[in-house]
């Protein structure tokens, strides 16, 4: 190769490493925004769970629609995934979680409806030929509350409209920066298992750094304006707690996944930079070599 | 005037955590003021704005939906 070849290649291999180190660095700090919002998430979860505990001594929470076993109907998947790649296995771990729930249950494609946030779970699904009954692309990594509640409205109604019997979320659980586990959860219907769950799912990951959840003995309340009317507030909120939740453990997930991918890509970078320059170093070597032998050669004949 | 812990929280953090001497809530039954002592209570909310009046002074929310608890000199308000 010659030296001008070289000289370009590390050079370029340069820039790539200036570019994978400063998403490493951005990745961190979207991953450290993402679990700061996963900690201020869980008081609110404390809350509604004690709301709802002290309730069920009072009324019945089994005949609401969201906690009602034995639906009729399609199984639906709620796949948190990515919109951008470079983030290793990613991706790929939550898919390949839902393609061994689908082949261990043995799920015609009919049986299954899917539920998207995030492109490549899209993707997914898309080029797989399942139905998909909502799908929610670029969710902003600090949606706002509001904003959310909107999606899991949707993801409710989905469920209410009588078409779906059972709801499972795949999403991918955040333990540390080296770390995450993709999971698939049944979400819905709403047990006491479930609802447990949620909460302690959100006290586990958080475990380290939140205050302990406390849980109140519940006191006999006067409920206004009726509990039907409360309980169809709450269990709504826990639903859209918890996939919220899972959202901000997948985003936590995704950029520690990235940040270690760029990290490697910046290592490699290095090492190829130091093997290109010592390739370039033997080249030039050479070629002075081969020049000074010539005038030397030439001098020798002059004589 | 005596005070209550008032927590008002939403999934993005505490927006109130404090002593307060009184909270307005648009409770869907009517709007309704809460003082400290209050019986135990769980209502839900619709849209308005909540006040919390504490010695520092009043502090209005915004709230489109919510479920209200008081119990034992406690509320906390999730929007």
């Amino acid at each position: 190769m010659a030296l001008k070849h070289i000289k370009a290649k590390i050079l370029s291999v340069k820039k790539t490493s200036t570019v994978t180190r400063a998403m490493q660095a951005v990745s961190a700090v979207k991953m450290r925004k993402a679990q700061e919002r996963a900690i201020q998430a869980r008081p609110y979860a404390g809350a509604a769970f004690q709301i709802l505990r002290a309730l069920s001594g009072s009324i019945e929470v089994g005949n609401h629609p969201l906690t009602k076993e034995g639906r009729k109907g399609k199984v639906a998947i709620l796949v948190i995934t990515s919109d951008k790649g470079l983030a290793g296995s990613f991706n790929s771990a939550v898919l390949k979680k839902v393609d061994n729930f689908i082949r261990g249950r043995n799920f015609r494609a009919a049986d299954l409806e899917f539920i998207c946030l995030g492109k490549r779970g899209y993707e997914y699904a898309l080029s797989r030929g399942y139905e998909i009954a909502y799908h929610r692309l670029n969710v902003s990594d600090d949606i706002d509350t509001e904003h959310f509640r909107e999606i899991t409205d949707h993801v409710l109604s989905e469920y209410l409209g009588e078409r779906v019997r059972e709801m499972y979320a795949a999403y991918t659980n955040f333990k540390s920066i080296f770390e995450q586990h993709a999971q698939m959860h049944k979400i819905l219907p709403l047990s006491e298992e479930i609802i447990k769950h949620i909460v302690e799912d959100m006290e586990f990951a958080l475990g380290r750094y939140g205050k302990e959840l406390e849980l109140k003995a519940a006191p006999a309340y006067t409920i206004e304006p009726e509990a039907g009317e409360v309980i169809n507030e709450l269990l709504p909120i826990l639903v859209n707690t918890a996939i919220y939740h899972k959202m901000l453990e997948s985003k936590a997930s995704e950029h520690s996944a990235r940040m270690v991918a760029m990290k490697s890509a910046t290592d490699k970078a290095k090492e190829m930079s130091i093997l290109l320059t010592r390739k370039f170093n033997k080249v030039r070597q050479a070629a002075i070599t081969r020049e000074v032998s010539e005038i030397t050669s030439g001098i020798e004949a002059m004589k | 005037m005596k005070s209550f812990h008032l927590v008002i929280t939403s999934l993005e953090g505490a927006k109130f955590d404090g002593e307060a001497e009184s909270v307005t809530v648009p409770g869907s039954a009517g709007e309704m003021t809460l003082l400290a002592d209050h019986e135990p209570l769980v209502s839900t909310l619709r849209k308005g704005t909540i006040m919390a009046r504490s010695k520092s002074g009043e502090q209005e929310f915004e709230v489109a939906r919510g479920v209200l608890e008081c119990s034992g000199g406690n509320v906390t308000i999730l929007i």
